[in-house]
Parts: C-alpha cells; sequence; structure tokens
C-alpha cells in the first residue's frame, strides 16, 4: 500500500511515524515548504487536559501520554514539563462551571484545585488578585517545545522509511472511480492508494477541488515574546476576564497572547501593534512586576477553528476511498496530534474506528453530533 | 542634543563620579557607562547565559544589547545609559556551583537522552535549567521614567543618518517635504562621525562635508530628527520607532520610507572571540574619536580592506601599535601596507586568550605560528547590510561573495512598494556611491510622491549613478537591478567565509553571543542532524533568538552553515526577522500605564 500525507506538521508527522512503526508500507509526506513550517513551528508551545467537553479531555490526556512515552525513544527531548495553567476567575458563574466540571477531570484522573484569592495570593505573590474571584489551578497541564516535538517525530519517520517530499506542494488530488487515484506535484504526478490531507489551514484548499466542504476556517493568532529573564513563572495564566494568557519558557522569556478581533481567513501572517499594547496592558494589570519586561519578537500563526472547536480526524463513508482527514485542531494540534497519529494509523491500516476517534469523525457536523469545545485559549 | 558629531579634545561631556561594584572612578556625563568602565580597565560586564563566560561589548550600538549590567539598580545595556554622578553600577561575576557541569542541560536537545526517560531525574533536571540560565530577574528591571507613545506624521520617514540618510534628508526638504530622520546613534553622521579621515572620491573634507550637511538639515523647517533612536519595524498597522532615552515609541505616519542603515562589521569567528576587548572595526574608532579612549596600545586587526586600513592608520596616529592580519596572501595586493606596523597573511586560525579581556593571539598561517600580545582585537574582515528591517519586510534577498546578503532593488532605489534603500545597505562598497543613491532615493520618493519636475531630476541623477557605477568597476549593481526586473536568480558563487578564522570547529569560537552557541554545536546540527537551512539551523539551536534578534550572528551562522555542507548561501538562507527589531518596555506600550 501506498500512502501519502499531505502537511509536515506535527499532525503528518505524528501520523507519518505512527503508519511506519506499524509497518504500513510505503509512506510519503508531502510538504510545500519545509518540515514543520505552516503553524507548528509558530506555537505557542503549551499543552493541557482540561478541556469543556469529557471527549477532549479524554483525548488530550491519553495523547499527552504517548508523548511522555515518546519522549525516551525520540532523538530529540520534547521537553515536557508540567507548569500547570492556572485560570483566574471572576465571578460566581465561572468557579461554579470549574467546579462542576472538575468532577469529569476527577473521574479522568486529572482533578485540578479550586482556589481562592488568599490561595492565589500565597502561591503566586506576584498576581494581581484585586478583582480576582477565585482560580482554577490544572497541575497536569504545561509546556513542551514545538520545534523538538516535531523534529523527534521527524528523525523516528525518517529512520522508519518515511520518504519526506519538502518544498513539494500538492496541487490537486486525483480520483477516479470514487477511488483516490493520484497526487498533482511540482514534479509530476504521484500514484498512491491513500491519503491523509493534514495541512491544517491549507487542507480546505485541497478539499474543496474535490467538492468537499467542512466547517473549518483559518484563523490568525499573534504571539508576544519577551527578552529572557530568570525564571519565575511556573503555570501559563489565563486571565477570563481580559482574554489574556502569560506564561514563561524555560528559556526565560515571558510569552503571551491576548484575544483581539482579526478577521478568519488565509491572511498574513503579520502582527499588529495594536494587539501588542492589549496585550501590555492587560499584562501589567495582572502581573504587575511585568511592566519592565521588553517585548523582544511578536509573530502569528493560524488555528485551524472547527465550527465546534475541536478536531477533524479520518473520512465519512461517501468521501472517495482512501481518502482521510486529520485537521481542525482550533489551536490544539500538540496536544491532539500524538493520540490522532497513533488512532489515525489504525483506523487505516485496519479499517476499525478505535472507540477515542469516533465523536471526532468528520460526519458529526451532518449528524449534529458537536463537541462543542468552549474551553479555547488565545 | 549635538546633533554634531564634533571632534573633541579627550573626553566627551563633564567629569563625573561614578562606582564600580563600590569602587569609585571618573566618568563623563556624555558617555556610555561601558565606555568609563572600559577606560578605567573593568574591561568585564557580565557573564553570558549558559557558559558563564565573561564578556563584554562588542560595539556601543543600542541594538546589539550583548551583556546587560546593573546601573542605577536596573537592568540596562551599560553601552546605552551616559555616565552620571553618583551613579552605581553591578556587576555579578559570581559563578553557580558546579556551572560547567550543569550548563549543557541548556544545550538543548544534544544531552537530554538519557535524563528524560527517568521521570524524577528529569524533573529535578528541568528545575535546574531554570535557575541555571544567567538571566537577569524581572524585579530588577526598574525603569525611573515613565513611558508614553506619541503619533509622528511626516511626509517620509528616513532610517539612519550616515551619508546617504543625510543627503536624502537634505534633497527631501528641499523639495518642500516634511522629513522624519530617525537615528539610533548619539549624533547623526554615521560612519563620519567617527572616521575622521576623508572620504575617497569626495574632494571636500570630511568635517566640512557633515558640517554642510548637518547645517543645511537643521536650519530647514521641514526636517524632524530623532536621534538615541531605533526604527523598531514595521507591524501591520504602524512602523514604529523606540527611543530608549527617552522611553517614548513613536508611531510613524508617513507615505514613504528610505532605509539607509548602513552596514555593520560583524564579527570574526575564531578561538575566543567573546573575550572583553574583542569589537567591531567602527567601534574600535568610535571610541577613539568620538569618546576619547583608546581601546588598548596594541591591537590586532582582522582583514585587509580599505576600511581596515583606515581603522589602522588612525590607531597608528595614537601611537597604538597594530597587527594586521587576513587570509589574503602578502604578493599581489592591491593595498598599500608601508603605514603598518606588521601584517600577517595567509591566516589559518587565531586562538585569543586571556583571563578577563584579550591578552595574546596565536596566529597560525600558512608558513607557521606567531604569538603577539595585544590587549584589543578589531574585527574587520566582513561589512555587511544592516537588512534587518529589509527583512522583515520579507524584501529577496541575494547573496554576492565578499559583500554580504543584498536586497533586490532597481536603479530608483526602489525595493517595494513606498519603501526605498540607500547606502551601504543596498550593499554598495563606496561613500561617493552612497552620496548619490541618498540623492536617488530621495528624488524617487519625490516623484512618487508626485513633486513637479522630480522625474527630469531622477533620470539624470540615475545617468550620473550607472557611468559611476562602471568608472568605480561595481558591475554586480546592475545584476541586482537586472534581477528586479527579471525576478531570476542566477546561481551565485561563494569561496569562503570572510569572518571564518578557525581550521576546524570549536567550542570556543562563537557565531551567536546571546544564547552561547558555537561552531561546533553548528557543525554537530549540519553533521548529525542533516540541517541545511539557517530556518532549521535556528530552530534547533535558537541561533537568531537571542537579545540581538540575529543581528550580529544571522549572516555568520548562514556562511558557516554553507560552508560545512558546500551549498550556496541563497539556499541556507537567512530566518525572517519580526518587529519589533530591539525591545521595547511593556510600560512604554502600555502608554505609561502602570510604569
Amino acid at each position: 500500500m501506498k500512502i501519502a500525507i499531505v502537511g509536515g506538521g506535527v499532525s503528518g508527522l505524528s501520523i507519518a511515524y505512527n503508519l511506519a512503526v506499524r509497518g504500513a508500507g510505503e509512506i510519503h509526506l508531502f510538504e510545500k515548504n519545509w518540515v514543520m513550517y505552516g503553524s507548528s513551528t509558530r506555537s505557542g508551545a503549551r499543552f493541557r487536559v482540561h478541556f469543556w467537553t469529557e471527549e477532549n479531555s479524554r483525548f488530550a490526556v491519553e495523547s499527552i501520554k504517548r508523548l511522555e512515552k515518546l519522549a525516551g525513544k525520540m532523538e530529540w527531548n520534547p521537553i515536557i514539563y508540567r507548569g500547570g495553567y492556572l485560570w483566574l476567575l471572576f465571578n460566581e458563574y465561572q468557579i461554579e462551571r470549574f467546579k462542576e466540571t472538575n468532577k469529569m477531570w476527577s473521574k479522568l484522573g486529572v482533578q485540578g484545585i479550586i482556589l481562592k484569592p488568599e490561595d492565589i495570593r500565597e502561591r503566586y505573590s506576584y498576581i494581581n488578585i484585586d478583582d480576582v474571584l477565585g482560580a482554577f489551578y490544572g497541575p497536569q497541564d504545561g509546556s513542551l517545545h514545538h520545534d523538538y516535538v516535531c523534529f523527534g517525530y521527524y528523525s523516528l519517520a525518517k529512520k522508519l522509511g518515511v520518504i519526506f517530499h519538502e518544498f513539494t506542494p500538492v496541487d490537486e488530488i486525483i480520483t477516479a472511480n470514487n477511488k483516490v487515484k493520484q497526487l498533482k506535484t511540482m514534479n509530476g504526478l504521484v500514484d498512491i492508494d491513500v491519503v491523509v490531507l493534514a495541512a491544517g489551514a491549507w487542507t480546505n484548499e485541497l478539499l474543496e477541488k474535490m467538492g468537499i466542504h467542512l466547517p473549518t476556517e483559518p484563523l490568525r493568532k499573534e504571539v508576544c515574546l519577551t527578552e529572557p529573564y530568570h525564571h519565575f513563572i511556573d503555570p501559563l495564566i489565563i486571565d477570563m476576564s481580559s482574554g489574556a494568557y502569560v506564561g514563561q519558557t524555560l528559556k526565560g522569556e515571558i510569552l503571551g497572547s491576548i484575544d483581539y478581533p482579526t478577521p478568519p481567513g488565509l491572511i498574513k501572517l503579520e502582527t499588529r501593534l495594536e494587539f501588542v499594547v492589549r496585550w501590555a496592558k492587560a499584562i501589567i494589570k495582572r502581573v504587575p512586576i511585568l511592566k519592565n519586561a521588553r517585548i523582544m519578537r511578536t509573530w502569528a500563526g493560524y488555528y485551524m477553528m472547527s465550527a465546534d472547536n475541536s478536531h477533524i480526524m479520518g473520512r465519512e463513508p461517501e468521501w472517495p476511498e482512501g481518502l482521510y482527514v486529520a485537521y481542525g485542531y482550533s489551536g490544539h494540534g500538540f496536544m491532539m496530534a500524538p493520540l490522532v497519529g497513533e488512532l489515525l494509523a489504525e483506523n487505516i491500516l485496519t479499517g476499525k474506528i478505535p472507540e477515542l476517534m469516533k465523536p471526532f469523525l468528520p460526519t458529526r457536523f451532518k449528524e449534529n453530533k458537536l463537541i462543542q469545545e468552549k474551553l479555547v485559549i488565545g | 542634543m549635538n546633533l554634531f558629531g564634533d571632534p573633541i579634545q579627550g573626553r566627551r561631556g563633564s567629569r563625573v563620579r561614578i562606582f564600580f561594584n563600590g569602587i569609585g572612578l571618573e566618568g563623563h556625563t556624555l558617555e556610555p557607562v561601558s565606555i568609563a568602565l572600559y577606560y578605567n580597565g573593568f574591561k568585564v560586564l557580565g557573564r553570558s547565559k549558559k557558559l558563564y563566560r565573561v564578556r563584554g561589548f562588542y560595539s556601543l550600538s543600542p541594538q546589539d544589547r550583548l551583556v546587560l549590567a546593573k546601573v542605577g539598580g536596573e537592568y540596562v545595556n551599560p553601552c546605552e545609559v551616559l555616565c552620571q554622578e553618583g551613579q552605581e553600577v553591578h556587576v555579578d561575576l559570581s559563578l553557580p556551583f558546579l556551572v560547567k557541569l550543569f550548563s549543557p542541560l541548556l544545550d538543548g536537545y544534544f544531552q537530554h537522552k538519557k535524563l528524560v526517560k527517568n521521570k524524577i531525574l528529569w524533573s529535578l533536571a528541568v528545575d535546574k535549567i531554570k535557575k541555571l540560565a544567567n538571566h537577569p530577574k524581572i524585579g530588577d528591571m526598574g525603569a525611573q521614567k515613565t513611558g508614553r507613545i506619541l503619533e509622528v506624521e511626516s511626509d517620509v520617514v528616513v532610517v539612519g543618518g550616515g551619508l546617504s540618510g543625510l543627503v536624502a534628508t537634505y534633497t527631501i526638504s528641499n523639495l518642500g517635504l516634511r522629513v522624519l530622520l530617525i537615528d539610533d546613534s548619539p549624533a547623526l553622521g554615521g560612519r563620519m562621525r567617527y572616521d575622521h579621515m576623508d572620504i575617497p572620491g569626495i574632494s571636500m573634507p570630511r568635517e566640512d562635508l557633515l558640517r554642510d550637511l548637518l547645517n543645511r538639515i537643521t536650519a530647514s523647517e521641514n526636517v524632524r530628527i530623532l536621534t538615541r533612536t531605533v526604527f523598531t519595524g514595521l507591524f501591520e498597522d504602524h512602523p514604529t520607532a523606540y527611543s530608549e532615552y527617552d522611553k517614548t515609541l513613536y508611531i510613524l505616519k508617513a507615505k514613504a520610507y528610505i532605509i539607509a542603515t548602513g552596514l555593520i562589521d560583524i564579527p570574526c569567528i575564531f578561538r575566543n572571540n567573546d573575550l572583553p576587548g574583542v569589537f567591531s572595526g567602527s567601534t574600535v574608532l568610535e571610541m577613539i574619536n568620538y569618546y576619547g579612549v583608546e581601546p588598548g596600545r596594541r591591537g590586532l586587526i582582522i582583514g585587509l580592506s580599505q576600511n581596515s586600513l583606515r581603522i589602522a592608520e588612525q590607531l597608528k596616529r595614537l601611537g597604538i601599535d597594530i597587527v594586521l592580519v587576513s587570509r589574503l596572501k602578502h604578493e599581489n595586493m592591491e593595498y598599500d601596507l608601508s603605514k603598518i606596523g606588521e601584517y600577517v597573511g595567509n591566516v589559518r586560525e587565531i586562538q585569543a586568550s586571556g583571563k578577563t579581556c584579550v591578552e595574546r593571539v596565536n596566529i597560525i598561517h600558512d608558513s607557521g605560528r606567531d604569538e603577539v600580545k595585544v590587549d584589543f582585537i578589531a574585527c574587520s574582515a566582513f561589512s555587511i547590510p544592516d537588512v534587518r528591517i529589509l527583512n522583515q519586510l520579507s524584501s529577496k534577498m541575494v547573496f554576492l561573495d565578499n559583500v554580504g546578503f543584498i536586497p533586490i532593488h532597481d536603479e530608483y532605489m526602489n525595493l517595494k512598494d513606498n519603501i526605498f534603500i540607500a547606502g551601504g545597505v543596498s550593499g554598495s562598497p563606496y561613500s561617493i556611491l552612497h552620496l548619490i543613491e541618498g540623492e536617488i532615493a530621495a528624488l524617487s520618493v519625490a516623484y512618487k510622491l508626485g513633486v513637479k519636475g522630480a522625474e527630469p531630476l531622477v533620470e539624470e541623477k540615475i545617468k550620473e549613478y550607472r557611468s559611476k557605477l562602471s568608472e568605480m568597476n561595481v558591475k554586480w549593481k546592475n545584476k541586482i537591478f537586472e534581477i528586479s526586473r527579471s525576478g531570476l536568480i542566477e546561481n551565485t558563487s561563494f569561496t569562503y567565509p570572510p569572518t571564518l578564522f578557525i581550521e576546524k570547529p570549536r567550542n570556543d569560537a562563537f557565531i551567536c553571543f546571546c544564547e552561547d552557541i558555537t561552531t561546533e554545536d553548528i557543525s554537530k546540527t549540519v553533521y548529525e542532524k542533516g540541517f541545511r537551512t539557517l530556518e532549521l539551523v535556528k530552530r534547533s539551536l535558537g541561533v537568531c533568538t537571542g537579545r540581538c534578534q540575529g543581528r550580529l550572528c544571522m549572516v555568520n551562522a548562514s556562511l558557516y552553515v554553507s560552508y560545512l555542507s558546500n551549498l550556496d548561501p541563497d539556499q541556507v538562507g537567512l530566518t525572517k526577522a519580526r518587529a519589533p527589531t530591539t525591545p521595547i518596555p511593556l510600560h512604554v506600550l502600555a502608554g505609561g500605564e502602570g510604569g
């Protein structure tokens, strides 16, 4: 069997590795730029297991376990570090919702802690809690090194014989008798039996050429990074009043972003001063000691948002035979991709749909079985 | 504000007393703290991030930020803060316990493999990583001034107040357009501010030329000048500039931009090239001619060019002994070496040594090995266009051997849309060309903005420019114009990185000073990991991601990767630079809130 994966981000790399490790035959990965060029290398490099829906939380718990296991096998240290997520809450309703959802998280083995303002002050004296009513702390959440995760998958996959075609955009998927047949690339046509579209924000361009529409759209997100300072912020702090988040990388830089209205679509990956100013104001209010931190770099990447803010994996029965997707991560690619790769590889090779994968099939939009993830950050 | 880089007798400003780690010493009000300390023999300004090596300053540019020191209780760039009466400077030179053993933890991927397999070991390692990196504590990043944001409107913004920027500013203002001139230095003039020799090809003495230009500009109502201000680049919504001096962020509103950021003498790559006392060539001139402080009594100049000979000559005039070294042979040289004391050619490897600053240099050349005693080193082997702003704009670049990465522009000095360039940043090697380019860029902008009569003037200037180019035998410029029309880049040639003075990768020859990345680290990435583009090398090692944002390391890193992997520098490429060019404090961005 000849399998093509389109997209060399963390999603495509994880799928390639998982197929290869199961001896799937000839695997080709096509990337239109260098591997991980798209949104993977622009990631904020955090992961969490706390999602509003049980499906997503369970999926993330299992997924991060997979990544941790791989850490010892990879040539690269993915630098997984569970510094926690701290959601600052500003009203009773928010606290109630987190308390309620914490029961579900406990069931999954990732119980968090509800903190009172005085607990917050004791643990994180640098946070201004004047207007804060409480917080939810998820100790199982943390950070990773997005580039090294990709490099890790890449080198494992390469060793297992995956053939990489970098700087090779795929223009079209050619089908015959409702079966995928060939990829059209700048180097000519390539015969294939199976194609997995994992091209993130660029996936729809290929799907639409086949007349397939899934409710997804790219949304540009901007990020700020400061000069490095002595480490003092462990968790990722999410300010539920301003929509800002801030954390510190292991290298010492302060990294963060804030919700800021942006038109959807593949708009240029530039950053706006107005966004930076808004973040600066929100962060100075929340962590006043950061007022003298200096912004050193800004960048942007896409969240590929799906209609229910949850990833899409697998295929619809009516689609041409051999066509699969894995995209629409809605900003959660690094958290979900390790398990997506594993489950999708099993699905492709055995034809069976693993239990954990079932809620995330593309058919859910037609069947109106949405996952409705409401906890999206940034 | 002293806009004139007036020649001085002795030091700059009035005498003050400052304290270094409690020791009283003399400084001057118009010189940066780093200069006063250096003069008094305190050359070490801090330790490096990972390896805790002693570091001084390489250049005085506010954009380099290689080392931060505690001045008046806050961590700042000591090259950016001026001396004040009673000012306390503190440098922590202590070493953490067993730092040599633990510093490899900060390497990223090389040393972690065994640790990661064991959860307990890894969590201990993470704790160590957090504490180990030598960074300032955020609480010490104080600010005495409140930040603010100001909007500045003009027709044209000129970035860089060197020869081409000054000429452009004058020409535009003379045509009735309003110009904002931005320069990151304490005074205008660019290289003319501190290179006191006359300019080849221009009959007017340097001093008169500079004075004449500055007089014309300051007399014009159409010109506004911001010195000590860095053009921080183009965000999607606003172009910006930042002055650390005034803690002010400027939002620029203009119809066109002329980028005239000139050249940077990038560091040479040799063993212990991070020692205090290793400077860029232009910094050495700035020290002697602008600040009246000698870098030492006997120096090594690396590189043989008109530029390095000018540096040597001006040092010699002060009675400073010079040894000049380069890779070129003795014979068949176009340069007059009679004024230079000692020249060593065919140099293959340079090894500096010294405890807290440069003391000796070992020079390995084709016919043996020499040891010379020197107390400073000037890197003058390669002056590259400062293209970071253009890189932010994703403008196309092509590599030319021994010239650098050149932004593709046409003979109107147009880069794209309303962005124009002039002078050293366009790769032009001679001042006389910079002068004409300043005029062309200004006239092209005027034409673009609809100034009557500008068109014939610009066509005439271009004719003059073309004849000057052929007269001076700068053929490659026409090639650049050709590429800007056709979009086709031919294969370029590449012989050897002009800055490279080591025979094999060394763990004490640095490429990136902010992140402590050595030639050995880069060679591991290239050979063991197979990375061949700078974007991937950056992502594996962190080169170009430190405080200077690649200003000093990007081209060196790209050429070193090209050299190791036998590729064209165009294939290895550069990495995309992003706004801001120099770091801006949050309280300034917040417009003074919380400041």
